[in-house]
């Protein structure tokens, strides 16, 4: 399974989680592998600085611009 | 989804002016509430609606992030630099450039223009062979796109070489497969070939990425440079001069004069389709090479150049850096660096019948070809093809500025007409624009008779025919309205109120005959009072009517009971 935790903070979201959030979103609608995602969202990380925080299986991304998440899952498709 | 894409829009930026539409060769543009939207499907990324939108609203994808993760890998990154980086960066040295490009990360830069050497020895190849053949340069993405979507009876003119920049990644992955390729030039659609081949390209800059980086990282060129920077693997040779059109023929020229080939270069997206509108059949008179250019001058002046405009200076300096270049290079044959993909996609005709469009017309008001005004306002060259658009729910009737105009002048008129007061709208020199009847009723008989001759009154003095024209001047210089002032006029109390339609320019007033109305309402309170009183009365009358009817019937039966019990006769009442 993979778990997607986006942060729904308010600087998170304004710098950019609200687009992840919709790519996390289509990602999972269309998908082309079987397995579970999970998609939560979390308040704050106390890493607004560095911000939008994304976390894929416990691993942490920062400054992730909805390009590079869309990369990110990409690539997650293409591991499977 | 359109932050993924290539090109988009920024919803919230754009402000309905059409000018998109307008410029758009191919009309891959459709509006909906007022906004428009790319249509990838129909989308040429040519990039012109990027450099005409006046609101800054269409958005070209940032690839900033996804370059600096890729680097944050630790993979080796190679940056394809397009050779239009001599027109784009004249300050700075050959070797200034590539050595802050390493600086920022990248594994080795090299010149697409080593693409173009190759595509070049390949078409000197063909071409020096006679034949009679029309071959269409396949160096333009964004032409190779328009023609691939929209001529596609031309499409097999094109030749399969492939494009320079995907030429040179295959160049480069041939000698170490690893490599990440990241272009870096002043062309949008280079975006779109990375996202069709992600196995050959992983990204691609514009030049004012390259700049926002160097400013982010806080890197100098100028002080950058050393004398043994060097592109990678080696130098191009006069591939150099692809961004100038006629550039790409001159360069095939140097490998072999090609002689029995006539060579063409079109540029800018009207000379590419009338090019291709009046392409004759090749008739026996030899080869016909076409360099079709999406941008007007070629790359050089593409959408993603920060230095717009002087084009002979930008000319000028790609021929001075071609200068010292060489012919030709000897490039190791390589079919596999050459393939071209054909995945046509085309999007379906769209055709509509007859009816269907002279429905579409006239919902936009346009019932003869008289109404045709084919003004161009609405983006579309005609109003046929608006309607087309509308059928194809790209345009929304809205957009046609002749029909809102003549709607809103209709609506303006109805009320204005029906309005129970009198109205009149007039311009700075107290000459009226409008007036309706009630307001020539209200000045009289002698008024209302030159309103008849000449309706609404236009062209006539306020002035002479209305004593309180005062009252417009006041508002006129003001601004602000004057409400319900009371004037005396032709033995009438009239209500006026005068308001600004435009200020120091156009005024407006309503004005009300408050005497009549007065003399109706004065009678209509008398007259409700007397229905009141006259109601209260009967009331009165019914109640003692009722009363004594009950008294007398309460004596009748009290003697009845009496007459019949005797002594408990007054608690059998009760």
């Amino acid at each position: 399974m993979i778990e997607i935790v986006i942060c729904m903070g308010s600087s998170c979201h304004s710098r950019g989680n609200r687009e992840n959030v919709r790519i996390a979103r289509d990602y999972i609608e269309n998908k082309k592998f079987d397995g579970e995602i999970k998609l939560t969202g979390c308040l704050c990380m106390e890493e607004c600085s560095r911000g939008p925080v994304i976390s894929i299986n416990g691993k942490k991304y920062h400054d992730i611009d909805p390009l590079v998440f869309a990369d990110i899952l990409k690539n997650l498709e293409k591991e499977k | 989804m359109d932050i993924l894409s290539p090109l988009y829009t920024e919803k919230t930026e754009c402000h309905d002016c059409f000018k998109c539409v307008r410029y758009c060769p191919v009309k891959a543009i459709s509006f909906k509430n007022g906004h428009a939207r790319i249509d990838p499907d129909l989308c040429i990324y040519c990039g012109k609606c990027v450099s005409v939108c006046p609101s800054r609203a269409k958005r070209v994808r940032d690839e900033l992030g996804r370059v600096t993760a890729l680097i944050e890998t630790g993979r080796k990154v190679v940056l394809s630099l397009a050779p239009s980086f001599a027109s784009e960066f004249p300050e700075y040295t050959k070797e200034q450039l590539i050595g802050s490009l390493l600086s920022l990360g990248f594994a080795a830069v090299s010149e697409t223009a080593l693409g173009a050497e190759l595509i070049s020895s390949m078409y000197s190849k063909k071409l020096e062979k006679s034949g009679n053949r029309i071959i269409i340069s396949s160096a333009c993405p964004s032409v190779v796109e328009y023609i691939r979507k929209y001529r596609t009876d031309y499409a097999e003119y094109i030749s399969d070489t492939g494009s320079p920049l995907l030429a040179h990644c295959r160049l480069l992955k041939e000698i170490d497969s690893e490599y990440q390729i990241v272009f870096a030039g002043p062309c949008l659609s280079k975006k779109k070939e990375a996202d069709d081949n992600p196995d050959l390209l992983s990204a691609a800059l514009t030049f004012e990425d390259i700049r926002t980086m160097f400013a982010n990282r806080g890197i100098n060129p100028e002080a950058a440079g050393s004398e043994d920077q060097k592109f990678f693997p080696y130098e191009a040779g006069k591939g150099s001069l692809y961004p100038v059109d006629g550039g790409m023929c001159s360069s095939i020229e140097k490998y072999s004069p090609c002689r029995s080939t006539v060579f063409m270069s079109f540029s800018g997206m009207t000379e590419v389709e009338d090019a291709i509108d009046n392409l004759p059949e090749p008739e026996g008179g030899g080869n016909i090479f076409l360099e079709l250019l999406a941008c007007r001058g070629g790359c050089i002046n593409g959408p993603m150049s920060c230095r717009k405009g002087e084009t002979v200076r930008k000319r000028i300096d790609v021929y001075k850096y071609c200068r010292l270049k060489k012919d030709r290079i000897n490039l190791s044959e390589s079919s596999s660096a050459l393939q071209y993909y054909r995945n046509i996609t085309v999007p379906e005709n769209r055709k509509h019948p007859e009816c269907d469009i002279i429905t579409a017309m006239e919902s936009v008001g346009k019932t003869s070809s008289r109404d045709e005004l084919n003004c161009g306002g609405c983006g579309y060259n005609t109003c046929r093809d608006f309607a087309n658009a509308i059928l194809d729910r790209k345009a929304e009737p809205v957009m046609c500025v002749s029909y809102m105009r003549t709607l809103a002048q209709k609506k303006a008129n109805a009320i204005i007409e029906k309005m129970p007061s009198g109205v009149v709208i007039a311009d700075s020199n107290l000459t009226i624009i409008e007036s309706n009847r009630k307001f020539a009723e209200l000045l009289g008989e002698e008024i209302l008779l030159l309103w008849e001759s000449r309706p609404n009154l236009s062209g006539a003095s306020l002035e002479k025919m209305f004593p309180f024209s005062r009252l417009f001047n006041q508002v006129m210089e003001s601004g602000r309205e004057i409400i319900d002032r009371k004037i005396e006029y032709n033995s009438k109390v009239i209500s006026i109120t005068v308001f600004p339609v435009q200020k120091g320019f156009v005024t407006g007033a309503i004005l009300q005959d408050i005497t009549a109305p007065w003399v109706n309402r004065d009678r209509v309170i008398k007259d409700a009072r007397k229905v009141i009183h006259r109601n209260l009365e009967t009331v009165q009358k019914i109640a003692y009517l009722l009363g004594e009817n009950a008294g007398e019937n309460e004596v009748i039966l009290n003697e009845i009971i009496q007459s019949f019990s005797g002594a408990d006769a007054s608690e059998a009442v009760f």
